[in-house]
């Protein structure tokens, strides 16, 4: 949130800036806690800078808080108080991260960052195909697929699958 | 991710500044609170520089109030399938209103004048831009109840109990221009080369209301009033420059006050110790806009509210309320990137107005309210084909909504209101043989004079008591 006040308190200590960094930013619906997500505060710093930076070593510590909600998840490295995390999520839903961040003084910053799911959707052709994608027939319907050939889903983006009959990326069936 | 950079400096610019809740929109004087706010058709007091200025020209003696109120919003918001979580605030507010008679001949004697300013508990101005336009937003108890308003009003008393008037309103706006420079030589952090030069000032935004109380007869009175509305608005521009990176952009908040809105009052005095009234109020909501000045998806609905007050005269110092009011919410199910929160409301006011003149020949009035508001349960459901996709420039949709798959809400609003208001003229005033005859001669012919004095108590503003 961003808060433009004027009033007559005194000011609070100056906030810290809270740096969430995400690793995927998102995974594929239906993903059931295969894909292991980093999420880390480690440029977050003690004051306010426009320019994430590594941390000063000579500051005082800075105290974490990760709060995490919305998908089913576990957390299988660090905790809700550590710099950095690793989470698994069942990807039924986005999985939202709060992070906030404490300064020794007492400032506080907050940023919110979410992991998305990927619906493995093909637009439709209708209003003509964006760059680097062909409208093709799939499935009884004309929709925009990726160029070039695949011969493997890792070869695909999106969370779409290689289809080895045509050696294209389609969604998979039933998405 | 502009939007996100802007706001993220308006942070660094402004976040340290005081930050608390405090209320405009459920600001209003105890008397009104305790009626629900249905006094558009009633005999005014000075919260009718507010509601219905033509009700200001209802007051014989010179008014002054001073009101404050203290209440607590409690929202619970959980998506599907989840626990949720509450959240509270205080909302707050304080004022005083002043109503006088112009001197002079008799002509001008039947315009009165009233100024009121009203103050939220901490905040002059207070703006909540949220960095995602997903983040649940309430906008019917956002930054409504936070409005710093100095209205100045006139009423007219006409012949055949009409009353005209009119106020003006100002609300504060911010403009902040800031600019942010780098100056490699004043340190070697590159942070300590940042400079952020920030200019602020607060311009004023006027805001009309227009209304008219007709008393038809005795037992009987209209009122109807248009009010503008207003927003407040916090906007400015960012020069930011740093070496050879020049970014030239501007932000601009949008906070709704007050709809558009027209409202139709009727009261009823079916014994003198008795007036019940009923007001309908359209409000535009139609054309409300995010925080970012854009048309909501879906677009809101105009609404009208339904309120009923009744004040039933105990003692002569003594009037006892309860007021009723359904308000519908604006907002449609949220089925797209937005999630507002809110429903349809239950309005709940009991009220006491305790009058020490006739008990202590005092000249001050102590009306205290309690209000309630009760939600409905607000129920989405998203579509993901109005979700949008949050990485575009990848294959597949990704949604990372923060009402994905759907959530409910529920709210309430509890609060306490207290006026004090004051008779200046320290005595009670008689009614001039000149409005004794006017009355008189818009009754009908065969009315007694029991039934005039019966008029003149049901006519006389409630906070001044009645005639001994």
């Amino acid at each position: 949130m961003v808060l433009l006040a004027l009033g007559c308190a005194a000011p609070p200590p100056v906030p810290a800036t809270a740096v969430l960094d995400a690793s995927p930013e998102e995974v594929c619906r239906g993903d059931a806690f295969s894909t292991p997500i980093t999420l880390s505060a480690a440029r977050s710093a003690a004051r306010l800078s426009l320019v994430p930076a590594p941390p000063d070593p000579d500051a005082p510590p800075l105290s974490f808080a990760w709060q995490l909600e919305g998908d089913e998840h576990f957390v299988v490295a660090g905790d809700l108080d550590s710099r950095e995390l690793t989470v698994l999520m069942a990807g039924e839903r986005p999985l939202h991260a709060t992070l906030t961040v404490t300064t020794f003084e007492g400032g506080v910053a907050e940023t919110l960052a979410s992991i998305g799911v990927v619906l493995p959707i093909a637009a439709p052709c209708g209003e003509g195909c964006p760059s680097g994608t062909t409208c093709v027939e799939h499935q009884g319907a004309e929709v925009c697929l990726p160029d070039g050939e695949c011969t493997s889903d890792e070869e695909c983006s999106g969370c779409f699958v290689c289809d080895l009959t045509r050696s294209r990326c389609v969604p998979p069936e039933g998405a | 991710m502009r939007r996100a950079a802007i706001a993220a400096l308006a942070v660094f610019t402004l976040a340290s500044y005081a930050r608390a809740d405090s209320g405009a929109y459920l600001g209003e004087s105890a008397r009104a609170v305790s009626l629900a706010d249905a006094i558009v058709a009633r005999p005014g007091d000075t919260s009718a520089i507010y509601f219905n200025p033509a009700g200001i020209a209802d007051l014989e003696r010179p008014t002054l109030s001073l009101y404050g109120h203290l209440g607590n919003r409690q929202v619970r918001f959980a998506r599907s399938g989840e626990l949720g979580a509450s959240s509270r605030r205080v909302i707050s507010g304080y004022g005083v209103s002043l109503v006088a008679r112009l001197p002079g001949p008799e002509w001008l004697e039947r315009v009165r004048i009233g100024g009121s300013v009203h103050l939220p508990g901490t905040n002059v101005i207070r703006v909540i831009a949220p960095v995602r336009s997903d983040v649940p937003i309430e906008p019917y108890y956002g930054g409504r109840t936070d409005r710093t308003a100095v209205t100045v009003a006139l009423g007219v008393e006409l012949p055949y109990g009409l009353r005209l008037g009119a106020s003006l309103s100002v609300t504060a706006n911010l403009v902040a221009p800031t600019s942010v420079g780098f100056d490699a030589s004043r340190g070697e952090d590159v942070d300590d080369g940042v400079i952020i030069a920030q200019d602020r000032d607060l311009t004023l935004t006027p805001s009309f209301v227009l209304g008219a109380r007709w008393q038809a007869i005795p037992e009987l009175a209209f009122g109807l009033v248009w009010r503008q509305g207003g927003a407040t608005r916090a906007s400015g521009t960012f020069d930011i420059r740093a070496g050879s990176i020049e970014v030239l952009d501007e932000y601009r908040f949008y906070d709704l006050l007050a709809p558009e809105e027209v409202a139709l009052g009727v009261c009823v005095t079916p014994i003198p110790a008795l007036s019940l009234s009923l007001d309908l109020t359209w409000g535009r909501w139609s054309d409300y806009r995010t925080i970012h000045e854009e048309l909501p998806d879906p677009l809101f609905s105009d609404v009208v509210d339904v309120r009923a007050g009744a004040e039933w005269r105990a003692h002569e110092s003594l009037r006892v309320r309860l007021g009723y009011g359904f308000l519908p919410s604006p907002v449609p199910e949220q089925v797209a990137s937005h999630n507002f929160v809110d429903s349809h409301r239950h309005e709940l006011a009991l009220g006491l107005g305790l009058d020490l003149e006739p008990l202590a020949e005092v000249p001050v009035t102590i009306d205290l309210a309690l209000r309630f508001h009760a939600q409905h349960r607000q129920r989405a459901t998203k579509d993901p084909a109005r979700l949008g996709d949050a990485t575009p420039d990848t294959l597949g949709q990704t949604i990372d909504n923060l009402g994905y798959p759907g959530f409910r809400s529920r709210g309430s609003v509890a609060q306490v209101a207290l006026a004090v208001t004051v008779r200046l003229d320290g005595a009670p005033s008689a009614p001039s043989e000149d409005d004794v005859s006017e009355e008189t001669s818009e009754e009908d012919a065969g009315e007694t004079d029991e039934e005039t004095s019966d008029e003149d108590a049901s006519e006389l503003p409630q906070v001044e008591g009645d005639a001994p």
